[in-house]
């Protein structure tokens, strides 16, 4: 498996605890620079979004294009 | 909880007022009343340019949202998918409710069924049930009091289904991945 940025597991900013990933949206590209970052297969900006299991707070991370 | 409209004299405030009450008292739930009006959402912008940043908080805080909305023109408030457009991630694997109203017979039926796929593509999760408000100004009086009280057992089965569907999914946000290989 690929170990790049968008692969690390993310941490939650308030406790530390390994977020976990549950979903991933699908968006519309917001300006060029995002329309850059397009996913072809998906045809949408990729955000994960992750959820502490401590907490509960969400955090979206943004993915760039697949390769 | 939203009330999502801003007109001034809105009766779906009532009803909004009143399934908040009836969620405060459920054990173990913690609510907030949010009022669209309120929130002072900028109109010359769309999307997370006018995030307000206390209804966002608030809406990563939840686990489940109910909307009380009356139905305009067979559709939900330009203002209620305006400021709900201002986030997107909060939204995701989180159950929604909606409660309708209408000064009219149909409940505001037609305008659940209008905002059922606008809630789809935000990520919500929607329950089974809805409450519907039909002839609303002979459901509640002038100082928005409760006038039909078979109402209360309707809301109660809604308010179970949206609480159990909250707990679920918030167990599935913390503890159940997304299995796609690469997105």
């Amino acid at each position: 498996m690929n170990d790049t940025p968008a692969r690390k597991p993310m941490r939650c900013a308030h406790d530390g605890a390994k977020l976990n990933h549950h979903a991933t949206l699908i968006r519309d590209p917001l300006n060029r620079e995002e329309a850059d970052s397009v996913d072809p297969v998906a045809d949408g900006v990729l955000i994960e979004v992750h959820a502490c299991p401590k907490c509960g707070r969400g955090h979206p991370r943004t993915t760039g294009a697949s390769t | 909880m939203l009330i999502g409209t801003v007109r001034q004299g809105r009766m779906s405030e009532h009803a909004a007022r009143l399934v908040h009450n009836e969620l405060s008292m459920r054990p173990g739930v913690e609510t907030q009343l949010i009022d669209i009006r309120e929130l002072g959402v900028a109109s010359d912008d769309e999307g997370a340019a006018v995030k307000v940043p206390s209804f966002s908080a608030a809406l990563d805080r939840a686990d489940g949202v109910v909307i009380t909305s009356p139905e305009y023109n067979h559709g939900y408030p330009g203002m209620l998918k305006h400021v709900m457009d201002t986030n997107s991630w909060e939204y995701v694997h989180k159950a929604v409710g909606v409660v309708s109203v209408s000064s009219g017979p149909f409940g505001g039926g037609r305008m659940i069924e209008n905002l059922l796929p606008v809630l789809r593509a935000y990520g919500l999760v929607p329950i089974s049930r809805d409450v519907s408000i039909p002839n609303v100004h002979g459901v509640f009086g002038e100082e928005g009091q409760l006038l039909d009280e078979n109402f209360l057992h309707r809301i109660d089965g809604f308010l179970a289904e949206l609480i159990w569907m909250a707990k679920t999914l918030r167990y599935g946000r913390e503890h159940i991945a997304n299995e796609a290989k690469n997105r």
